[in-house]
């Protein structure tokens, strides 16, 4: 006979075995989604970790406060890659993008040099197209391959030293400095365009080489001197 | 007596003259006066902007220092210390404006060239305007001789360096030096400056990567304050074009307190040369300093260091920044060592003399209890006077 508290257990019975289910069903899933998330977060510490590896072979300074290597905070910070593109700069792909203003310059500069080389070999080629009547597309295309490859090259130790000579004469170095860069206090990060702007006053007048002298006192005088001042040079 | 001392650097950090000079006479003037504060940091780089290090006000016989980072609480404690006598290394429009404020004798201090163009307010408002060359103070005399001319003072800088010049100590050292920076028994040719164009060190560099060429076998050593990458490379760059690498040494600034090493430095080269020109170069502690230690020496004939050092014979003058002369002129220390090491010795001797810190503080102690007894004073009959010819009056 089945007693109503049968019925009762019954039912309690199928409750327990879905409330079961449910949470067998639940804990599988979140197991897998803990799975799912781990791998997502090695996956992306990888990336960061190659980034890293990448940012620090690839940028030389990347000092916020540096931007232009002086020390001066500049107020302006580079956010993410869209105001790099704006600023045509999408060469740069997977290089930081704070890089300071002075390699931009540069890079600036570098890539005017490799466009200038780049477009006067595919005007030869044209030239060469039209006077013998061939094709030359993928030759031109190599040239422009090879452009960008050489833009990519920027920060590649041999280029960068060779365009960094050009520091001095950046128009950034050659605009005169605030007021206080000219004056000789040590606790003052110089602009390295010091060095270039001519100084507030300067009362020397650059000299002739034929103006070139040696000025010297014969030592009777030294020795006269330091008798009139009582002093015992024995 | 309360003395306030003003300096462009914070507290004991040395950035040149108008830092060195100021600290060292210190030294001298706790012994001789009661009390002395001295306010660091505060010039007019830095009334605009906050500096990293902060202002320093430091109490010099309680070698306390508080920093402050606020100007007015700063000037609240400037006038809760109350000076009786202000002397003021250094520029500054707030500076100034709060010393006036003070009321109270105030004395500034022209250790620039360029500065004197500009600082016509200070010039106005000290009650005793002091250079430490006559170049300068006609510079400043001539601006306005009726203000001026009668207020107008000069008081060469100072330096300790003689007292090491006979150390055994800092001579063991600098042989060791010597050892070191040239193993190959070459002549060392020293310079200690900021590496900036005014100071001719590139100049100096060139010369002497020349005189290599011709035979001389030197070794280049350089220290001071480096204030960008950019000229260090530039220097060094100028041995290695050359393949020179191994003739140059390459110090940094050195750090202040360290002075026995300094000294060694001096000791140990043979050819001191400071081929400067003017633009910031009022007199050259840093001649003196050489000088001092025996080392013959090169200087830019220019301004306050051909007064000081060249028409008085203590040193060779140069054209300034010009690489013939400068070859010119280490070569000729080098023809005539005997007689040159002679002419550094009797400078020294002439340092010891009249320019040892020692007697600067003194005079100095003069100068403050003069002025504190009659504040107004008037130097009359020459447009500038010797300190010397004022104090005997």
């Amino acid at each position: 006979m089945r007693w109503p508290w049968n019925r009762v257990g019954d039912e309690l019975r199928t409750e327990l075995e879905r409330v079961r289910r449910d949470y067998e069903n639940y804990k599988s899933k979140t197991e897998r989604l803990i799975g799912e998330y781990r791998n997502r977060i090695e996956e992306l510490q990888r990336e960061n970790e190659e980034l890293k590896r990448t940012l620090d072979e690839s940028i030389i300074e990347r000092c916020e406060k540096d931007l232009y290597e002086d020390g001066i905070n500049y107020g302006i910070v580079f956010h993410g890659r869209k105001e790099e593109c704006e600023r045509g700069f999408s060469i740069l792909d997977g290089i930081s993008p704070s890089y300071t203003l002075l390699q931009m310059e540069l890079f600036d500069i570098w890539s005017r040099i490799v466009d200038a080389v780049t477009n006067f070999r595919i005007l030869h080629c044209e030239k060469i197209e039209r006077d013998l009547g061939i094709k030359l597309e993928k030759v031109k295309t190599a040239y422009k391959i090879a452009g960008d490859y050489l833009k990519r090259q920027f920060y590649s130790p041999e280029i960068y030293n060779l365009v960094s000579r050009l520091i001095p004469y950046l128009p950034s170095r050659t605009a005169p400095a605030p007021p206080y860069y000219y004056y000789p206090t040590f606790y003052m990060p110089y602009p390295s365009s010091y060095q270039k702007t001519s100084y507030p006053y300067s009362p020397y007048n650059p000299t002739k080489k034929s103006d070139s002298k040696i000025v010297t006192k014969s030592l009777d005088n030294v020795r006269n001197l330091a008798k009139n001042l009582g002093v015992k040079i024995e | 007596m309360r003395l306030l001392v003003e300096k462009a650097g914070p507290e004991y950090v040395i950035g040149g003259g108008s830092d060195s000079v100021p600290l060292h006479l210190i030294n001298y003037l706790k012994y001789k006066v009661d009390e002395i504060d001295l306010l660091g940091g505060f010039s007019k780089w830095t009334e605009d902007h906050l500096p990293e290090h902060g202002y320093t006000y430091t109490e010099v016989n309680k070698n306390k220092t508080e920093i402050f980072r606020d100007k007015e609480v700063l000037k609240n404690r400037l006038f809760s210390r109350n000076p009786d006598v202000i002397h003021s290394h250094t520029p500054g429009y707030e500076l100034n404006r709060y010393n006036k404020e003070l009321g109270k004798p105030y004395i500034y201090t022209e250790h620039s060239i360029s500065w004197i163009y500009e600082d016509d307010y200070l010039f106005d408002d000290a009650d005793l305007i002091t250079t430490v060359t006559h170049y300068s103070a006609e510079k400043i005399v001539k601006k306005n001789p009726k203000k001026y001319g009668k207020k107008t003072l000069v008081v060469p800088n100072s330096t300790h360096f003689v007292d090491y010049r006979d150390d055994p100590k800092i001579t063991n050292l600098s042989e060791n030096l010597r050892r070191h920076y040239a193993p190959n028994n070459e002549k060392i040719v020293l310079t200690i400056a900021r590496l900036q164009e005014d100071k001719g060190v590139f100049e100096l560099a060139e010369a002497i990567t020349q005189l290599i060429e011709e035979g001389e076998n030197i070794k280049f050593v350089y220290a001071g304050i480096v204030p960008d990458e950019e000229s260090k490379e530039r220097l060094l760059n100028i041995f290695r074009s050359k393949n020179m690498e191994d003739r140059i040494v390459f110090n940094g600034k050195i750090p202040e307190g360290n002075e026995e090493y300094m000294a060694a430095l001096y000791k140990c080269a043979d050819v001191f040369a400071l081929p400067s020109d003017g633009t910031f170069e009022s007199f050259s502690v840093a001649l003196l300093e050489a000088l001092s230690m025996e080392t013959p020496s090169i200087i830019g004939y220019q301004g306050g260091p051909k007064e000081v050092f060249v028409d008085q014979g203590l040193a060779v003058g140069v054209t300034p920044r010009d690489v013939e002369a400068i070859k010119e002129g280490i070569r000729f220390i080098f023809e005539n060592y005997e007689e040159e090491m002679e002419r550094a010795r009797i400078a020294s001797r002439i340092i010891e003399k009249r320019y040892h810190t020692n007697l600067i503080a003194e005079i100095w102690a003069k100068i403050y209890e003069k002025l504190i007894t009659d504040k107004r004073i008037i130097l009359e009959m020459c447009p500038f006077k010797d300190v010397d010819r004022w104090l005997a009056e």
